[in-house]
This record gives structure tokens, C-alpha cells and sequence, in this order.
């Protein structure tokens, strides 16, 4: 609760800045990247020979948003997030005069949806693909194993500056992976610039 | 309208239970067996001997408590567990037996309905108590023959009255023969047990199996293991990292990756066979290759555990599946298989082709009684997969008159075979 309650303070007291300065375009074409950092909820089987792990992590992207006076905007994005790492002491047996394994999982992605505008505020919902990659180095040998999967994509942003070139915000994400049933939570520092713009008379 | 972005960011943020928002489909919870507390009554019982449990065999019928398994019961015994199998619902019961010291009869163990999750305690004692001593004694008891007690829900107590009188005995074995689905059910069966893992090998026979299927894939190192996809994923595997194709992992990755859904290892096939060779009395394991360079490793250990339960004396087939057209090709490529069965999956011209024994049509393509009895005429073995419903069962048992029926209710299609069986015998007695 102290997180919810920490980002929608941040998010009042941004908005409050973003509507101060903000005189954005009619119409653009928005040019995003994004770079945050977050946290990953879901099942993770056996841990009992765990010697270090990292839950979460970086996460990087870029995407295109057509901004429209109206009140849906549509965007797309592809990124990359970071969701665990861990060190393990061998399981089995017969491997057990093996060195600890040292495994990651990181996922890259492809999603597009709308997006709901009111004032300084944007929330985005979206639905795509996400490709899960695994890299594990045991019994002296990496494997790079990798999987699809389907899910979703929420975040609610606010626009901190917005100006008629360039703009930055903050926005808190969720990658929600379906059938992985992972969730990664996090929040990104988001810049965009207008590849075009129809000026605001 | 903030309202409602604030009711799905708080679901977000504030949240770890994002299933309960709707947001996360399906489901990998299992369904545990419950037990009775502090081991029962059967920690303090003599273990019944198997000569003595097949005394309990027999077509029942219930007197109370009927609602829970149906009508017309199979009790059957395996090693250490004596079943029940009933049709309501494709619900059995499994029980341990002993005798206590005071003479009785107990049988204590879990009902598990097939077609959701309820499942229960059960506590039956054998009566009358003459016959429940001559049982324990290993003697056959002459009169009527009677389970008495009482079954729950959950793990909670039994306080329902469940009761059955045996009406005959059952007949020498079951005219077909009962094939379980990936080594005993589904792992969305939940049978108390994974799929393809050793512990539901152990199980296939308490389920009803006198045989059972079994998936073979291969690692990147050759190594053949039981799992059916071709990738790791969640739905049949834990392990954050244990996702991605199997032939991607090294035996020793899968081994420090992934467990099965019910914690169990994933099998490598020798362990699954030597399992199936000296811990089961199984009588035919149906080997379902999903690639020619599974069928390739797979076939040493089939020449070495057929060798094996040959020296045990053990009544045991083991036969190479043949699924698609690659694998029928790969199969008649090879030199110097004669030593090893093999069951085609795909057409009769395939069957006669590769010369193999056992036809496996799969049950959606219909009955096809003349082609099958036409099959059977030229001395091979039909078996159809993969049917679960009562009136399909029921259906190709009485037209298609299958040797076998590949099946994730291995319990059902026992029971309905018995029936059809004793239906039979009936209608041939003038």
C-alpha cells in the first residue's frame, strides 16, 4: 500500500507541474522511449537451492502514439524487460558435484492499443506478444532456450512537460504475461518527440 | 471515469492476487488427496496381502450413499490399494486395507470426482465380521459380503453414510483393455499426480489401468525423457526458468530447471521403464514418440527393459508408437527392429505397410466397426484414443468392439467395460 499510495502522490504532484507548462500540439505523431525499473510477481517453483537471485530489473522501450484532440489515442510499442536472476546449487543427484547454475529470464516484446487522455493524465491499455528468453550456464553448458506468449499491457502516465517539440513524463507499467503468469510492475521515466505536429491555434 | 482507472491501477499497484482481477486465465493449482489424520486407523492395521484384497473384487451395487459414485461399482484390487469405480461423474475411490487387531476389515482412503474437484475422505469396514476375518485369513467368505461406512468432503471427517453389497464376482479380466492417457491422466485431470510422471506410473493401476501411454521427447544432449509438448511451459511445469523447447535443454538443465506440476521430476524414459518393470504389474506401455530422434533413442531401452521383464517373467509389451507419416517413414527406414513392436496411428495402409501389430485410430474419426473388425480379422490389435465421455465409451465398446480404449478416466472405462462384459454374457446365456 505504501507504493500505491507513493505513486498516485507523484503522480498528483506531477500533474500539477505538467498542467503549469503544458501547451502541446493538436495533432502529432509521437516518438517515445522509455527506461524504468520494476518488479515481477508470479509463481516461481522450487527455490530451496537458491543462493542469490534478483527479482525484476531494468526495462527498456520505444514506441509510436498518434495523438489526436480526441480522446483515444492509438500507439505501439516494443521493449525489453528484465524479470529475474538467481544462482542455484545443483538439484539433482547426479549433478551435484556441479558448480551452482546461474539462470536469467528476460522478456522482449510487441504491443499496441489505445489510450485514454484527460488532461495531463494518459492511460494505456494494449495487447500483444510477449517472447520470453531464458539464458541458463550449468554442468558447463548455456542454453538459450525461448517461448511466446500472450498478454497485456496497462500504464498510467502523466505528462510532466509537453512541450510542442519534445515532452517527459513518468509513467507506472504492467507487462501481465498470460500463460507465463508473470507480472511485471514498474515505473519508467518516458521522453517523446513530434516526428509531426499540427500546432494548437 | 477516474474512478475506474483508479479501480484497475489500484488492482495493479496494490495487488499481488492479480488473478483475482481478472487479468491472469487459467489455472496450474493442483488437487491434493486428503488423508486422514494422523494416518488412520489403517497405521494401526495389518496391511492386507493382495491374495487377500482380490477377495474383495466384484460388481456392487450401493445401499446408501449412492449419490456419490453411481450405480453398479467395480471394486478391484492392485498392488497395496484396493479401487472403486463407479460411473456418476467418472468418480473412484481409492483405499488402502488392513486388518485390525480387534478382527475388522477397514479400507480408508479418498473419492475423487473426474469431472471437477471434489474430492473426500472414505472409511469402509468389510461386514459381516466373519467374513471380513476369513478375508484377512486369505479364505474365501461364501456369504453375501457387504462395505459399510461413511465418506466427507475435503479432509474434513467422514459423516456420510455410504454402503454397498457385492453382487457378483467379475469376470476373469476385462474384456478391453484399459489404457491410460500419458502414464495415468491428464496433469489437468489432477489425478494426485502429474502426467508422465513416475508417480502416476505407480498410480495407473489404482486409477484402473492395465496399461497406459506414455510421451517421449528428447533433449539436446539425446537423452529420451516423458513429457508431452514440445516446449516447457507453465501449464505442465513449475520453474521460472523451464520454459522454451524441449530439445533446446540439456538433460542436466532440465534436471535444475523444471519440475512437473505436482513437484515430481521430469522422468528420463529409462527410469520411467525400469519403473513401469519393477514397481507395476502393468501389462503394455504404448511408447508415443513425437520425433524420429526420440524413436531413435528411445528403442535401446526398449530392447533392454522388454529383456529386463522378460527375466522376471513379467507379462509386459512394450510397443514404439507410430503418430504421423515422418515417424511411419523414419520406421521403415530403420534395419533390424523385428525384436520391437510397434502401433500405427495413422492409416491401415501404414498398418500393413510397416507390419506393424496394434492399429491406434483416433476415436473422432467414428466407430468404424467394419474396418475394425476387418483389422482384427487379419490378426491385429485395434485400440482407440483418446475417449473420456460415458456414452462415447459406451458407444465404441458396443459397436466398434475395440481390443482397447485410450483413456484419461482409466476407472470409467474399466467399469463400462465390466458392464458390457457381464451385458454380454447375459444375452449369450439362454
Amino acid at each position: 500500500m505504501k507504493w500505491t499510495a507513493f505513486t498516485f502522490a507523484a503522480f498528483a504532484v506531477l500533474g500539477q507541474v505538467g498542467v503549469a507548462t503544458a501547451k502541446p500540439p493538436r495533432r502529432a505523431l509521437e516518438i517515445s522511449v522509455q527506461s524504468g525499473y520494476g518488479h515481477v510477481w508470479g509463481k516461481n517453483g522450487d527455490r530451496s537451492h537458491e543462493l542469490e537471485s534478483r527479482n525484476g530489473g531494468a526495462s527498456v522501450a520505444v514506441g509510436i502514439a498518434y495523438r489526436t484532440p480526441y480522446l483515444f489515442v492509438p500507439w505501439v510499442e516494443a521493449g525489453w524487460a528484465t524479470l529475474q536472476w538467481s544462482r542455484e546449487t545443483p538439484k539433482a543427484r547426479e549433478f551435484s558435484s556441479e558448480a551452482p547454475s546461474t539462470s536469467s529470464l528476460a522478456t522482449a516484446y510487441l504491443l499496441l492499443g489505445p489510450s485514454v487522455e484527460e488532461g495531463v493524465f494518459r492511460f494505456r491499455a494494449g495487447i500483444g506478444l510477449y517472447h520470453q528468453q531464458v539464458t541458463s550456464t550449468f554442468a558447463g553448458q548455456t542454453i538459450t532456450p525461448a517461448s511466446w506468449d500472450m498478454g497485456y499491457y496497462l500504464a498510467y502516465g502523466v505528462r510532466v512537460h509537453d512541450g510542442p517539440r519534445f515532452g517527459w513524463g513518468v509513467e507506472a507499467m504492467g507487462l501481465l504475461m498470460s500463460e507465463s503468469q508473470l507480472t511485471y510492475l514498474g515505473i519508467a521515466l518516458r521522453f517523446w518527440g513530434n516526428a509531426w505536429a499540427e500546432p494548437r491555434h | 471515469m477516474l474512478s475506474s482507472r483508479t479501480a484497475v491501477v489500484v488492482c495493479l499497484v496494490g495487488s499481488v492476487n492479480l488473478p483475482a482481477c481478472g487479468l491472469v486465465t487459467g489455472s496450474t493449482e493442483s488437487v491434493g488427496h486428503p488423508r486422514f489424520e494422523n494416518g488412520g486407523l489403517i497405521a494401526e492395521a495389518t496391511p492386507l496381502s493382495q491374495v487377500s484384497a482380490r477377495l474383495l473384487e466384484g460388481l456392487w451395487e450401493p445401499t446408501a450413499g449412492g449419490s456419490l459414485l453411481g450405480s453398479s461399482l467395480v471394486v478391484q484390487s492392485s498392488p497395496g490399494y484396493v479401487s472403486i469405480f463407479g460411473d456418476r461423474d467418472a468418480t473412484y475411490a481409492v483405499f488402502e486395507a488392513g486388518c485390525l487387531d480387534d478382527g475388522r476389515l477397514v479400507l480408508e482412503g479418498y473419492h475423487r470426482t473426474a469431472i471437477d474437484t471434489s474430492t473426500g475422505l472414505v472409511r469402509l469396514f468389510v461386514e459381516p465380521a466373519d467374513a471380513a476375518q476369513a478375508i484377512c485369513d486369505g479364505k474365501v467368505s461364501d456369504g453375501p459380503l457387504t462395505l459399510e461406512g461413511s465418506f466427507g468432503n475435503g479432509s474434513g471427517v467422514p459423516d456420510q453414510t455410504l454402503a454397498l453389497v457385492r453382487q457378483r464376482l467379475l469376470l476373469a479380466a476385462p474384456a478391453t483393455m484399459v489404457i491410460a492417457h500419458r502414464g495415468g491422466c491428464r496433469s489437468s485431470d489432477d489425478c494426485g499426480a502429474s502426467e508422465n510422471s513416475l508417480e502416476i506410473l505407480r498410480m495407473a493401476q489404482r486409477l484402473g489401468a492395465d496399461r497406459i501411454e506414455v510421451d517421449v521427447q528428447v533433449t539436446s544432449d539425446g537423452v529420451p525423457i516423458l513429457y508431452h509438448d514440445s516446449s516447457f511451459g507453465p501449464l505442465l511445469t513449475s520453474g521460472r526458468y523451464c520454459r522454451g523447447a524441449v530439445s533446446d535443454f540439456t538433460w542436466a538443465h532440465v534436471t535444475q530447471l523444471c519440475k512437473l506440476r505436482y513437484g515430481e521430476w521430469v522422468p528420463r524414459l529409462d527410469d520411467a521403464l525400469r519403473t513401469v518393470v519393477e514397481e507395476t504389474e502393468l501389462v503394455g506401455l504404448w511408447l508415443d514418440v513425437k520425433t524420429p530422434a526420440g524413436m531413435n533413442a528411445a528403442l535401446p531401452l526398449v530392447r533392454k527393459w522388454n529383456q529386463s521383464a522378460a527375466d522376471r517373467g513379467r507379462n509386459l509389451r512394450i510397443v514404439v508408437g507410430l503418430s504421423t507419416e515422418e515417424l511411419v517413414n523414419a520406421w521403415l527406414g530403420l534395419t533390424d527392429i523385428d525384436d520391437v513392436e510397434c502401433l500405427v496411428e495413422t492409416g491401415v495402409s501404414e498398418l500393413r505397410q510397416t507390419g506393424c501389430r496394434i492399429w491406434g485410430p483416433r476415436w473422432t474419426l467414428g466407430p468404424m466397426a467394419s474396418t475394425v473388425a476387418q483389422i482384427q480379422a487379419e490378426g491385429h490389435t485395434v485400440a482407440f484414443w483418446t475417449l473420456d465421455e460415458e456414452q462415447f465409451i459406451d458407444l465404441f465398446i458396443h459397436q466398434a468392439k475395440p481390443n482397447g480404449l485410450l483413456t484419461n478416466r482409466p476407472g470409467l472405462v474399466l467399469q463400462r467395460s465390466y458392464l458390457a462384459a457381464i451385458q454380454a454374457e447375459g444375452e449369450a446365456t439362454p
